[in-house]
């Protein structure tokens, strides 16, 4: 009994001793963890504790935005208003000789065109082809006799007989790729509204929707901009068999911009060039007109609204199949591994711990060890690389059927076959129906008592009338399509870039940079564009170059241009 | 102190080391280059995706002029073709093939293998202008004929960390590595892995009973080549094992569509 209770005292005595063992192990511990932090903080702290001495912060001089070093020098930024630019401190004479400066004439006798776009017109532009004539006043009559070819002036640019713009002209690229003379910028339609009748309602309402305009029916005698309360529309059968909507003036707002079933798939992305778009990081422009978070294969432009703001657009992305095989190699001899099992032998003849200590050196792991922690996002020996850039498409898409279409999609930038119907095409393929024209400025009120035209002479009951949008958008449309779909390395692809004020306000300092990937090698002198530009290259990061078209004038509503440019894939 | 301080305390201690290591280890398990030949591209093959189960992979040939290459067919090398040759291969299987009229080596002839483990996915009806590049430098075809054991890992080049410099459309840009280091760690870093080259070191040894296994097995492969009339023409060289009827193929081939421009790159 006795020695039990000794053992149970000795084994109680142990395990009180194995506690305050481990209690002092702990309590150890803990000031030891106590101390590393203290130190740790205190390290930390170190700056309140002993604030150092006070020394006046450096002035910081933002510099002038005219000596940023990516801006020209002759290049200032102007104040956009409805009639283009009004503030120009400097002139554009200082620009470079490759770009002549537009000479502006001083307003001509334009006065005899209707007063609503009379500041869309180009004193030094012959708009006879386009309008006859300059009429004294408006009527769907005429418009229907003089200005056929203005109603699809954007499925087929005519060549101008009498080139008098200074627009300079773009001349067939070296690559050889299908392109004529570029026509100058046709002149933008009148609103709708101002065509707007009892007899063309209908035809300006298949207009509207095959140019994706938003057909917004509202109260004017309402406060609130909706259209809930308006049966107007739907009520009359014709106007809705033809597409006319009612839908509230901020509804369906679509994605902006429009996205291109173009992304390659995401199992092979590698084996694509992508060219274009923002990525996940969007491009922001500081108040020096340099552009942050630019990343290689990006593509966008940003321009200045009239309101002052700073607005960045991103195009559309441009995938081009070009894989690029690499070899490493490795040559190991005989004559290498006998030497080496030699001295192996040797060691182990002499001693034990010598081999040991010439095997840890020899150790392949110890060789390849920075080798292997770069690899450690690898998946599986094959598809690492893959998923390491699965981010490039903005997109995802179902397989090679929709890369091809971007040939097809690719005529829509070719001026003299650019249609609605590939508009149509364009938005069906990304999302359907998308208005790209969202906020364009077509707007049918229904007013009784102000009423200015009959959509329906015998629906006495169906009174619209049109008026022009109060509130302004500034938008800019970016779609960059390359020559070709794929690209062997040492192959000349040309990228051409076309921008369109889709708003109903002129936009101005538009400038369009691209930051082109590795792979792109820009060939100098192909940089051309239709309109007055600035261009600068400079060298990126990426071993390649950054291009930036400046556009020396303001881009009217529903104006556009192209710029263009060919590249050697490396 | 309780049981659950003490346990807290030793899983802090333990996992400081592991968090160590952990940073430090970044060692795939499974591929290296010192596996078995054909255990990549098998392992490749069962993981599925991407249809490399039944596609010819087209591979590109490339070699110094006037050299020859001959794969094996039905037990046997096929006849002889002048490079560059291109020919459809199968995912994970490995090919012998011979190359004979070596430059400045008459006479002499290097027997390389090559294990396909991955496929590229060019637009439809172009696959024969995008193929795999295989290239056999003079250099290469030199070393294994001095004895050395050359290792080629072919890779497709990530486009987000290429290198910026130009590259020809009929070469390959080489990376060479010391002994020591793996080669096809080094691919998956810089891209992805496609094929593997082995030259040098094994000849046939004449006997009959072993040509066989020397020829590891004739696996399948497409022959393309361009008929005088101006058609290209396709012929699959199945295994002696499928052309017995006892095992055929698991899924049928993609029949190859080629757009009719695409006959330009067939010689």
């Amino acid at each position: 009994m006795k020695i039990s209770k000794m053992s149970k005292h000795m084994i109680s005595h142990q395990i009180n001793t194995s506690n305050q063992v481990w209690r002092a192990s702990a309590i150890f511990a803990s000031t030891l963890l106590l101390c590393l932090t203290a130190c740790t903080s205190i390290e930390w702290n170190k700056n309140i504790l002993e604030p150092p001495a006070y020394t006046p912060p450096p002035q910081v001089v933002k510099p002038p935005k005219q000596t940023a070093s990516f801006i020209p020098n002759w290049f200032n930024k102007k104040t956009v208003t409805e009639e283009g630019f009004v503030s120009s401190t400097q002139s554009a004479q200082n620009a470079p000789s490759q770009v002549a400066p537009p000479q502006i004439a001083p307003a001509q006798n334009y006065s005899q065109y209707p007063q609503q776009y009379q500041y869309h017109q180009n004193p030094q532009q012959d708009y006879s082809y386009y309008y006859g004539a300059p009429q004294v006043a408006y009527s769907p009559q005429n418009y229907q006799q003089t200005a056929p070819q203005q109603m699809m002036y954007q499925q087929v640019a005519p060549q101008n007989p009498n080139p008098t713009s200074n627009q300079p002209a773009i001349t067939p690229n070296p690559a050889g790729c299908v392109w004529d003379t570029l026509p100058v910028s046709p002149p933008p339609p009148p609103p709708l509204a101002a065509r707007f009748s009892s007899e063309n309602a209908p035809q300006l309402l298949e207009e509207s929707r095959e140019r994706f305009f938003r057909l917004v029916a509202y109260d004017t005698n309402s406060a609130a901009e909706n259209s809930q309360n308006v049966q107007a529309i739907p009520a009359d059968p014709s106007l809705a068999a033809r597409g006319a909507q009612v839908v509230s003036m901020y509804q369906n707002r679509q994605q902006y911009p429009p996205q291109y079933p173009i992304a390659p798939p995401r199992h092979a992305n590698d084996e694509y060039l992508v060219s274009g778009g923002d990525g996940n990081m969007p491009s922001r422009v500081q108040s020096d007109w340099s552009i942050t978070n630019l990343q290689t294969e990006e593509t966008i432009a940003h321009f200045d609204t009239v309101s002052g703001a700073v607005v960045v657009v991103p195009s559309n992305p441009t995938t081009i199949y070009a894989p690029r095989f690499q070899n490493v190699r490795q040559v190991q001899g005989v004559v290498q591994e006998s030497q080496r099992t030699w001295v192996a032998a040797n060691d182990a003849q002499t001693t034990l711990a010598a081999r040991a200590s010439r095997e840890q050196i020899g150790k392949t792991a110890q060789e390849t060890h920075s080798l292997y922690a770069r690899n450690q996002n690898s998946l599986d020996g094959m598809g690492g690389s893959a998923a390491a850039t699965a981010n490039r498409g903005n997109i995802s898409t179902a397989g090679d059927r929709n890369v091809e279409s971007v040939m097809s999609y690719r005529q829509a930038m070719h001026l003299k076959s650019f249609s609605d119907a590939e508009e149509i095409y364009l938005a069906s393929g990304g999302m359907k129906a998308a208005a790209w024209e969202g906020g364009e400025s077509l707007r049918v009120s229904i007013n009784n008592q102000e009423a200015i035209a009959c959509a329906d002479a015998k629906a006495t009951t169906s009174l619209f009338a049109l008026k022009e949008e109060t509130k302004g958008n500034s938008l800019l449309r970016l779609i960059k399509v390359a020559s070709a779909d794929a690209a062997q390395p040492g192959d000349l692809v040309e990228f051409t870039v076309r921008f369109d004020n889709v708003g109903n306000r002129p936009i101005g300092n538009v400038t369009i940079v691209d930051n082109l990937t590795t792979r792109l090698e820009f060939l100098p002198g192909t940089a051309q564009s239709s309109l007055a530009t600035g261009f600068l290259v400079e060298p990126n990061n990426a071993g390649s170059f950054t291009l930036r078209w400046e556009i020396t004038e303001p881009l009217l509503p529903q104006q556009y241009g192209v710029v263009q440019f060919t590249c050697r894939v490396r | 102190m309780t049981r659950f301080c003490r346990l807290i305390l030793v899983l802090f201690l333990g996992c400081v080391p592991a968090l160590v290591l952990a940073q430090t280890s970044g060692m795939h398990p499974i591929h290296t280059h010192g596996l078995p030949v054909g255990e990549v591209g098998q392992t490749r093959l069962a993981h599925g995706g991407g249809g490399v189960a039944s596609y010819y992979q087209p591979v590109r040939f490339l070699a110094p002029a006037g050299t020859h290459l001959a794969l094996a067919a039905e037990g046997n090398f096929a006849p002889p073709q002048a490079a560059p040759y291109i020919s459809g291969l199968r995912i994970g299987a490995v090919y012998r093939f011979c190359v004979t009229q070596i430059p400045f080596y008459p006479g002499r002839e290097v027997y390389p293998t090559l294990e396909l483990i991955d496929r590229i996915y060019p637009p439809r009806g172009r696959e024969l202008e995008f193929p795999i590049l295989v290239e056999l430098t003079q250099n290469d075809l030199e070393l294994a004929l001095e004895g050395k054991f050359v290792t080629k890992v072919v890779f497709l080049e990530n486009p987000s960390s290429a290198i910026a410099e130009v590259q020809r459309a009929d070469e390959n840009t080489t990376i060479d590595i010391r002994p020591g280091i793996d080669p096809l760690m080094v691919a998956d870093t810089l891209g992805r892995p496609m094929a593997i080259l082995r030259l040098g070191g094994r000849v046939p040894s004449g006997r009959a009973e072993e040509f066989a296994a020397f020829l590891l097995g004739c696996p399948a492969w497409l022959e393309i080549g361009m008929q005088p009339s101006g058609t290209p023409f396709f012929r699959e060289h199945v295994t002696p094992v499928e052309r017995s009827g006892l095992k055929h193929a698991a899924l049928p081939y993609q029949p190859m569509v080629l757009r009719q421009d695409a006959t330009s790159v067939l010689r």
